[in-house]
């Protein structure tokens, strides 16, 4: 099978997409042929099937255009051609959305963390700081059916799980929700610890390392505790930005060498 | 008389007819002398005394009385201990039906899927939340079944399609792409009959655990097992090995209770028929197989003062209206019989058959209270029969 390195790595391959995504609409069958040969392709009409069967060149009525992969393609050609890396990422993230390194989050920040282990089990660690974490059964059964997940492609690795709480307040009544969910993280293999009263935690910070066998390194800064809220929460997501997380990262490790361990 | 009265009012009775719902009116019962319910409740608590869970095999002719006792049974085992009963009539079957319909068509379908999903939720709240290693152990050793607990484990994600577990569970057939959702290779529509039984007898074990009760199948018109319309030879291994499994005396987590129509045991579904089955029931009168006979001649004026007593309406003066139907008729007239005359019961006995069962007399008899009512007689008299 032909690899699509091969394909585009042909003399004129990369001219010719560069000029079908600079004219969309412009080139038909005749057209695309001149361009070829402008292009200096040596087999064009092996080239323009190979183009076609693999999908990088679509034909809209009579005019090509590049698909979203021949889109895609062409930015990585650019970058390897010695274009500036940014620019391609940019323009990278505007065709895949996850690539986007910030974004403002809202109300609902928390679950959507939660939900995004969920849809993408692929984690080898988590990290949980919060002053006050309290989850619903819902929640917990979902981070509890991710971390399964996430441990079954491990086989007999496990996924590490760090929690920070905040200081208990002494009662028992209102520091029960807290701890039947602090209770049901330490029963799903979390590591958790407890912040000393002074100075009061006030950091919330969730963070998802990939697993060996790769997934996505993302973090959540933001207003909202690791509960239910009905506040106005601002946040910032943070994907892929490595230095920026592993920053996060070691901030986390300062206020947990800090903590008591909890049970 | 005025026919503008019903046949309530007119007879004494709460009710327009005779007869009996075996299922809701089971705490009914006629004493017969071929059946004595005492007995049978006494074995029930030998059983339960010495931890095994009982098993009957209660046959005879139709209308005799069999789906009566069976729920007889099934209401002093109640009061003994706390139970779950579960009716499941046998489903229609063709030649080439396996236990998988049983299983799938009667039994799981009774049980229901709110019933057992509820189990396996209540273990599931019991073990919590642990590690996926951990989790699935405990999960394993609870049900005993490493495969199902795979499948069982996904009730904890609340995301999860709940059918997809119970289409697995009840024997319906799972779609290639919902099996590794369940973490399934095959459903249980190709699992052997023992593999079923061994469902059925854990639904009993976390029926015990959960709820604190003794699950009790009532499966009542097993005669469907034989021909015609049974399963053939090439199945009927089927049945026989889930049976094996569920009335040995080992199994203690679930009762069984069987009804079958047969004349004789000569008429037996091969299934019952078995040694392999029968043997392990056991052969202790009043134990393992009950037969419900007819009803011998002093059993039926007992039945029927019974089932006079039991239709009476409390509230009705019934001295009066025997006064009151005394003055048109030169037939004996007493309260045990009453609305019928003691001719009228000497001639129902004579119109039935030599073997007189519990069905065939109620039916009798309210059949003549119609013909009475509708001639506009006070009372049922000879001439009515």
């Amino acid at each position: 099978m032909i690899k699509l390195s091969e394909i585009v790595g042909r003399i004129g391959a990369f001219d010719l997409l560069s000029k079908i995504e600079g004219n969309p609409g412009v080139f038909d069958s005749n057209s695309i042929y001149d361009v070829m040969s402008s292009a200096g392709v040596e087999d064009p009409d092996g080239l323009y099937n190979d183009l076609i069967q693999n999908g990088i060149v679509t034909q809209y009525g009579r005019y090509y255009s590049l698909s979203s992969l021949g889109a895609k393609t062409l930015l990585l050609l650019q970058a390897v051609n010695g274009e500036d890396i940014e620019l391609v990422y940019r323009r990278l993230a505007g065709i895949y959305p996850e690539l986007r390194h910030y974004e403002l989050v809202r109300e609902g920040m928390v679950l959507k963390f939660i939900h995004d282990l969920y849809d993408q089990p692929n984690f080898g660690r988590i990290y949980f700081c919060s002053p006050l974490i309290n989850l619903e059964k819902k929640t917990l059964g979902r981070l509890a059916q991710a971390l399964r997940w996430a441990e079954e492609r491990f086989g007999k690795r496990t996924v590490e799980v760090l929690v920070i709480h905040g200081a208990f307040k002494g009662d028992e009544k209102e520091d029960r929700p807290f701890k039947e969910t602090l209770n049901a993280l330490s029963n799903l293999g979390a590591e958790i610890r407890i912040h000393p009263k002074y100075p009061k935690l006030h950091v919330k910070l969730y963070i998802r390392e990939p697993s060996f066998s790769g997934g996505l390194l993302r973090a959540v800064v933001g207003s909202q505790n690791l509960t239910r809220s009905r506040n106005i929460e601002l946040g910032i997501w943070i994907t892929n930005d490595s230095e920026m997380i592993g920053n996060l990262i070691r901030e986390f490790y300062e206020i947990y060498n800090t903590g008591e361990k909890y049970n | 008389m005025n026919q503008q009265t019903t046949v309530e009012e007119r007879f004494g009775l709460a009710r327009s007819n005779f007869v009996i719902n075996p299922v809701s009116e089971a705490d009914f019962w006629a004493p017969r002398s071929d059946v004595s319910i005492e007995l049978l409740v006494e074995n029930l608590r030998v059983d339960l005394v010495i931890g095994l869970a009982p098993k009957r095999f209660i046959w005879g002719r139709y209308g005799g009385g069999k789906t009566h006792t069976l729920h007889k049974i099934m209401r002093e085992l109640e009061k003994i201990t706390p139970i779950h009963p579960v009716h499941i009539d046998c489903p229609d079957l063709s030649r080439r039906s396996t236990f998988l319909e049983l299983y799938r068509d009667g039994i799981m379908r009774s049980l229901g899927e709110d019933f057992v999903l509820g189990l396996f939720d209540a273990s599931l709240e019991e073990i919590g939340y642990a590690r996926r290693e951990e989790f699935l152990r405990k999960l394993k050793e609870t049900l005993g079944d490493e495969e199902l607990s795979k499948a069982v484990a996904r009730l904890q994600d609340p995301n999860f399609d709940r059918i997809k577990l119970w289409a697995f569970i009840s024997g319906v057939s799972v779609g290639k792409s919902d099996l590794p959702d369940l973490g399934q290779t095959q459903d249980l529509t190709s699992a052997e009959s023992s593999r079923l039984a061994e469902m059925i007898i854990l639904i009993g074990r976390l029926t015990r655990t959960n709820l604190g009760k003794t699950l009790v199948l009532i499966l009542d018109e097993m005669d469907r097992l034989g021909p015609p319309s049974g399963p053939g030879p090439e199945t009927i291994m089927t049945f026989q090995t889930a049976f094996r499994r569920l009335v040995d005396p080992n199994q203690k987590t679930v009762s069984i209770l069987i009804g079958c129509t047969a004349e004789a045991r000569a008429d037996f579904p091969e299934i019952f028929a078995s040694e392999a089955v029968m043997g392990r029931l056991g052969r202790d009168p009043g134990f393992g197989e009950i037969e419900i006979g007819g009803l011998v001649d002093p059993d039926v004026d007992r039945f029927i003062k019974s089932i006079i007593e039991h239709f009476r309406n409390p509230d009705a003066d019934i001295a009066s209206l025997i006064q009151s139907a005394s003055s048109g008729t030169s037939e004996t007239i007493n309260e045990d019989f009453f609305p019928f005359t003691v001719e009228a019961i000497a001639a129902l006995k004579g119109r039935l058959s030599q073997i007189m069962t519990p069905r065939e007399v109620t039916l009798t008899m309210s059949r003549l209270l119609g013909k009475a009512y509708l001639l506009n007689k006070p009372v049922v008299t000879s001439d009515v029969v």
